[in-house]
């Protein structure tokens, strides 16, 4: 089992003395001060069966941080808060999509800003006061004031009235999003008023009717036209809408829409992925961000296994353009859906459509830190230290870069700073976003339904 | 010749000119008042949101927002970039905004004219009330006293407010209620202290400087 832990000011993701014996995975790095990381080196079967004896509980550190990086990743954690508490309306706690005038409130990055709220505060970052009241203010807008349909919310809001704008679907993954945010916040402040609302939204949303009688998920549905013709049908993000669906206390779906989906299943580079369609980093990050899938299988898938993969594969897919493009190389890659110079498009790696124009979005590598954390750390490492002046802002890293078209966003989205927010918070400390969502008798209903398997060794065989 | 609805015409517009002017201004300037707000803030809502929402810089930011919810359909319903396709759902994303643009100032305006027309309304309810006081309070008053001097009392008197109308009309009929109650009450005070025939001149006197119908 691998947990992560902040101490001493530096952090370890640490395995368990077991799982190191049984699957010769020590830490990596000769610098680490840990006694057991010395033990591993030393190579010798006596060693192992006494520190087995004498020391079982004592855990490793499976990747090691040095000081000034734990410094930077709370920086960026940090500063991707700012974009939440500047970016939300002071009457409608509704979050802004992207950082550009003019731009609507994305109830899915009003769901990330929710969780991020109540992080900020558990960190020390903003007071538990004014977490609590940005966080219930924004709850009881939600359930009073913005316009939904079924408890689907509508994808953009008007930020100050909480109605539908440019004509937008009730969505259903950026409601699951959103109420992924509102649950993991929820669990940080439980038995307030602040989970009593959540809970209430979440039991709003009827899933079942968002199926329009079929066995799989509608992405949404417009007054104008009824249900999109387009749902959640092989992997990516629906995982948490999945989750969310299957679990819920008032209107679940059928426990066969789980196995509804495919899982097609490619291969590039030596990595075997069960892949989304655009092979986009965050189709493998969205749901990792509140479900510690490290522990579970889905018959023989292990979604984080999955996404570490997913990860390599995408940085493998990068470096293969490296003669061609100097925005890729060892520390510079991660291909998600970001604003490119060409527009907001689906880039992303093999297994995949795998559209690629050199265009990195810095929240690819940073979403992938608890899959990838050697490769990741190097690229924000890379991206602050060589490329910050020009794409480490305000609000930590901008949606994109193209150095081949010089291209240098100004812009954020909230999606990304979310996604950067938890995903460092849940590296950092030791999972603590996980530890809170897990904890949900949703998601524990989920569990069952779907009958995942529980196991200590699926996460085994990852080169953490 | 004059017929008999040229006598009934009114040959001077202005008989009372103060008491007149003062009715006219009573009467139009609420209209007025209530017409004026009603018109410019619809006018001027409509035309501050209009403004508002189109300057170019808005309209910019509108056109790249349209955009981009297209380039978001694009890629989360795994539709490939059609440069022109793309180009006219981004205008009629754009259209539909605008609609929508235009729908919530009419709204926003309707909401605010109805606001106002009702605090107008109500002013001008109480408005009236108090205009017509100053007229239906004396009427009221007059028509009473003179059925109170036609049963027979005559110490009765009309008394108006400081600020109603018909003071004057009041003054003259107090006048002549004094006048009638002044010789009636001689009559009887003749009828009670004289002698028969002296009081019966007396009274006869007095009865003929008067100008009566014939009751024959």
């Amino acid at each position: 089992m691998i947990r992560a832990d902040c101490f001493r000011g530096s952090v370890r993701l640490r395995r368990t003395t077991t799982d190191c014996f049984f699957f010769g995975l020590c830490a990596p790095r000769a610098t680490v001060d840990c006694f057991f990381s010395r033990l591993c080196r030393l190579r010798t079967t006596a060693v192992l069966i006494i520190f087995c004896i004498f020391a079982a509980p004592t855990l490793s550190p499976a990747y090691p941080l040095t000081s000034a990086e734990t410094k930077l990743l709370q920086k960026i954690e940090y500063d991707a808060l700012q974009y939440f508490l500047n970016h939300a309306d002071s009457r409608t706690g509704l979050v802004r999509d992207n950082s550009r005038a003019g731009s609507p409130a994305s109830i899915a990055a009003t769901g990330f800003g929710l969780a991020a709220l109540a992080i900020g505060a558990d960190r020390g970052w903003i007071t538990h006061d004014l977490a609590r009241a940005n966080i219930l203010k924004t709850l009881i807008f939600l359930e009073s004031g913005a316009e939904q349909s079924h408890g689907f919310f509508y994808h953009f809001l008007d930020m100050r009235s909480g109605k539908r704008v440019w004509k937008s679907e009730a969505s259903s993954i950026d409601t699951a999003l959103l109420v992924a945010g509102a649950l993991t916040a929820a669990a940080y402040y439980p038995g307030t008023e602040i989970e009593k609302r959540a809970l209430k939204i979440y039991a709003r949303v009827n899933w079942e009717w968002m199926m329009n009688h079929s066995s799989l998920v509608c992405m949404g549905w417009t007054p104008e036209t009824g249900f999109l013709p387009y749902y959640w049908d092989s992997y990516n993000e629906l995982l948490i809408l999945q989750a969310l669906a299957l679990g819920s206390p008032t209107h679940p779906i059928p426990p066969s829409a789980w196995n509804a989906w495919a899982r097609n299943e490619d291969e590039y580079h030596g990595h075997k992925v069960i892949n989304s369609y655009s092979g986009s980093l965050f189709t493998y990050q969205y749901s990792h961000a509140f479900i510690d899938f490290r522990n579970l299988l889905d018959i023989d898938i292990n979604y984080f296994k999955n996404s570490v993969e997913a990860s390599l594969a995408n940085r493998d897919y990068s470096l293969s353009f490296e003669k061609n493009s100097k925005s890729y190389s060892a520390f510079s890659w991660g291909l998600s859906a970001a604003d490119g110079p060409g527009g907001y498009r689906a880039y992303g790696g093999k297994p995949g459509q795998g559209i690629q124009d050199g265009t990195i979005a810095p929240h690819a590598a940073i979403g992938s830190l608890p899959f990838t954390p050697k490769e990741s750390l190097a690229a924000i490492k890379f991206f602050y230290l060589k490329l910050g002046k020009k794409i480490y802002k305000q609000y930590g890293f901008t949606a994109a870069f193209n150095i081949d078209k010089k291209f240098y966003s100004n812009e954020y989205l909230g999606i990304d700073q979310g996604i950067i927010l938890l995903m460092i918070e849940n590296f950092l400390n030791d999972g603590s976003v996980w530890k809170k969502f897990m904890a949900l008798s949703c998601i524990k209903d989920w569990i069952e339904i779907a009958q995942l398997q529980k196991t200590s060794t699926a996460f085994a065989s990852l080169k953490l | 010749m004059n017929t008999p609805s040229n006598n009934n015409r009114r040959r001077q517009f202005f008989i009372d000119k103060p008491f007149q002017l003062r009715y006219m201004l009573y009467v139009s300037l609420p209209i007025i008042v209530v017409c004026g707000f009603a018109f410019f803030s619809l006018y001027l809502g409509i035309w501050a949101d209009v403004l508002s929402s189109f300057t170019n810089q808005k309209v910019q930011e509108d056109l790249i927002t349209a955009t981009r919810m297209v380039q978001y359909e694009e890629v989360r319903q795994n539709l490939p970039p059609n440069g022109i396709i793309s180009v006219f759902r981004s205008a009629e994303k754009l259209s539909s905004h605008q609609r929508e643009i235009f729908k919530d100032i009419l709204d926003k305006a309707n909401r605010n004219i109805l606001i106002k027309i009702t605090f107008l309304l109500f002013f001008l309810a109480w408005g009236t009330i108090y205009v017509s006081h100053k007229i239906a309070g004396p009427i009221y008053h007059m028509l009473r006293i003179g059925r109170e001097i036609g049963d027979g009392n005559y110490k009765a008197r009309i008394f108006l407010r400081k600020w109603d109308e018909a003071h004057p009309l009041a003054l003259q009929m107090n006048t002549t209620y004094q006048n009638m109650d002044t010789r009636i009450g001689r009559i009887k005070k003749w009828a009670k202290e004289k002698p028969p025939a002296e009081a019966i001149a007396l009274i006869q006197k007095e009865l003929e400087a008067t100008q009566t119908h014939d009751p024959g």
